[in-house]
């Protein structure tokens, strides 16, 4: 659906001339069907890539394309459901009068407004706060609000930027829940965080930018027969039979309770386990300790 | 999907007023006091004539038209994309060129309803007075003006004073290198804005010049053309 091939960005500066690339050979497909995460430190390129899927921003070398269209024809044409990083709404409008006037901008049907404001409205909790004006909406809520107004066209793009940020843990999980509804065949979902446990929960695959290259896309977040990950098995209580059954198991000392580090294939570790519980071993808990993502984007950005 | 574009037109005309009533009508008043003192001091020695009156009100009219329609442009574009009101906005399906074209317009109307205004303090003060032509003359002041202020609002923060500039300096610059005498002075008469074809009005009662009408429509179509061009093809995003 969208596709960046041989995408640079540069920005260039006057006073002082100075040229900063934003972007460098970006060259990746994002398909329909698909939540598509973005990640990366500050300044990797996520925001501007998310630009120029929208077309606020023009490539400075290779193409951008939305359905074979460029991404502002495509989006003067359907839409885009967007939520930005930063949320800017004149902050005289109230919340209601806010999405009535996004509303009619996304193409809802003057009979449809009001319900479907009405629901929006509830489905981000923004109830209490439907008379207030902008300026009076907590960080929070503004987010939800910015979250709402993407919600009011049915658009077969959907792009997030930092979604949660501001968000409290409830309504994290509720994004979540959202995000898990918006899954649609034909519809494309991108998110660009810095969150990875969100990407990892959320995302297909997710892209992970450094210093406005792509350094890798890393797959799904289910884990595949022969990886080699890192886990954390919490028990019940002592079991002599921890290190004969898991060989390289590491103690987790500051734990409260008996935690163990274990690495492996997970096929083997679910045989392993297997055995242990045969033995009497009691498991509390068996997670990963470190996710996939966070590993791959340690080494993609070169940390260790 | 653009064709919802008109319907979001009375929102922006009542954002408009709301953001920017409240200075129109501070200037309106402002600049029509001292007229509205001398004409009441004129009707209490006798009625005014009614030509009088509107000569009064025409002068008042005039008098607060370049502030109006400062007040009524500035920013008309780069105030969205500064604070960032763009993204939400172009996010959906319409064209953001017919988005600012029903801007200017609101604008207009906003202009001219600050006009009506003063005409019916006027009224009320003074005596009903109704001067020539001056919703065509107000009108085309507007587009002759306010359509340079609309074109620098793309690319210049200081848009309202750059195009004061433009259309104060104009005059003087045609004084200084006369039409008639150099290229210097035709390349210059073509640039600036007409502003020496409102000091006199463009509609007179008699004997319309119909090329000046012409040429101050041409140049505000010009003006808009540009800045319409400038949110065309002009990427609304910038490094953070």
């Amino acid at each position: 659906m969208i596709e960046f091939v041989e995408v640079s960005k540069d920005f260039r500066n006057f006073l002082p001339p100075r040229t900063t690339h934003a972007l460098e050979g970006l060259t990746v497909t994002i398909e329909r069907g698909e939540v598509f995460g973005i990640a990366g430190p500050n300044g990797a390129g996520k925001t501007t890539m998310l630009a120029l899927a929208l077309g606020f921003l023009e490539p400075t070398r290779g193409t951008v394309r939305i359905d074979g269209e460029r991404p502002r024809r495509h989006v003067e044409k359907a839409g885009v459901a967007y939520v930005s990083e930063l949320v800017s709404i004149p902050n005289w409008w109230t919340v209601t009068g806010a999405l009535m006037r996004y509303s009619v901008l996304a193409g809802v049907e003057q009979r449809d407004r009001a319900r479907m404001v009405r629901e929006a409205i509830e489905r981000l909790g923004l109830e209490e706060h439907r008379s207030k004006r902008i300026k009076q909406l907590s960080k929070g809520n503004l987010q939800r609000l910015g979250i709402t107004q993407a919600l009011l066209s049915d658009s077969d793009l959907v792009v997030f930027d930092e979604p949660t940020h501001g968000l409290d843990p409830l309504w994290t999980q509720r994004f979540r829940d959202i995000v898990t509804d918006l899954r649609r065949e034909d519809r494309a979902i991108v998110i660009a965080s810095h969150n990875l446990d969100e990407l990892e929960r959320l995302a297909d695959r997710v892209a992970i930018l450094d210093r406005g290259s792509l350094s890798r896309i890393a797959g799904s977040h289910h884990a595949v027969s022969g990886e080699i990950l890192r886990y954390r098995l919490v028990l019940a209580g002592e079991h002599e039979s921890v290190a004969a059954m898991f060989p390289g198991a590491q103690r987790i000392d500051n734990a409260r309770q008996v935690a163990y580090d274990v690495s492996g294939d997970i096929e083997d570790l679910n045989a392993r386990l297997e055995r242990f519980l045969a033995e009497g071993g009691r498991v509390q808990a068996f997670f990963p300790a470190q996710s996939r993502l966070e590993v791959a984007f340690r080494e993609a950005v070169g940390e260790e | 999907m653009t064709a919802t574009l008109p319907q979001y037109f009375p929102r922006q005309l009542r954002d408009m007023l709301l953001t920017r009533g409240a200075a129109m009508l501070v200037i309106a008043v402002v600049f029509t006091l001292p007229i509205l003192m001398v004409a009441l001091r004129i009707s209490q020695s006798g009625a005014i004539p009614q030509s009088g009156a509107a000569a009064l009100l025409d002068g008042s009219l005039r008098g607060t038209s370049p502030f109006l329609v400062m007040v009524a442009t500035y920013g008309i574009i780069g105030e969205d994309i500064r604070r960032g009101y763009f993204r939400f906005l172009f996010a959906k399906p319409i064209s953001p060129v017919l988005y600012y074209a029903q801007a200017f317009l609101a604008a207009l109307i906003a202009f001219l309803a600050a006009q009506l205004i003063v005409v019916a303090v006027f009224a009320l003060v003074v005596e009903p007075a109704w001067p020539e032509r001056w919703l065509l003359e107000r009108t085309a002041f507007f587009l002759s003006f306010g359509s340079v202020i609309f074109a620098l609002s793309r690319v210049l923060p200081i848009d309202w004073l750059i195009g004061w500039l433009l259309f104060g300096v104009g005059s003087e610059v045609r004084d200084w290198y006369p039409v008639s005498e150099s290229l210097r002075g035709k390349i210059f008469n073509v640039i600036f804005p007409p502003s020496h074809l409102m000091e006199s009005g463009l509609f007179p009662v008699e004997g319309i010049e119909w090329g000046h009408v012409a040429w101050v429509v041409g140049y505000a179509a010009m003006c808009l053309a540009i800045g319409l061009s400038l949110v065309r093809f002009m990427p609304f995003g910038t490094q953070r």
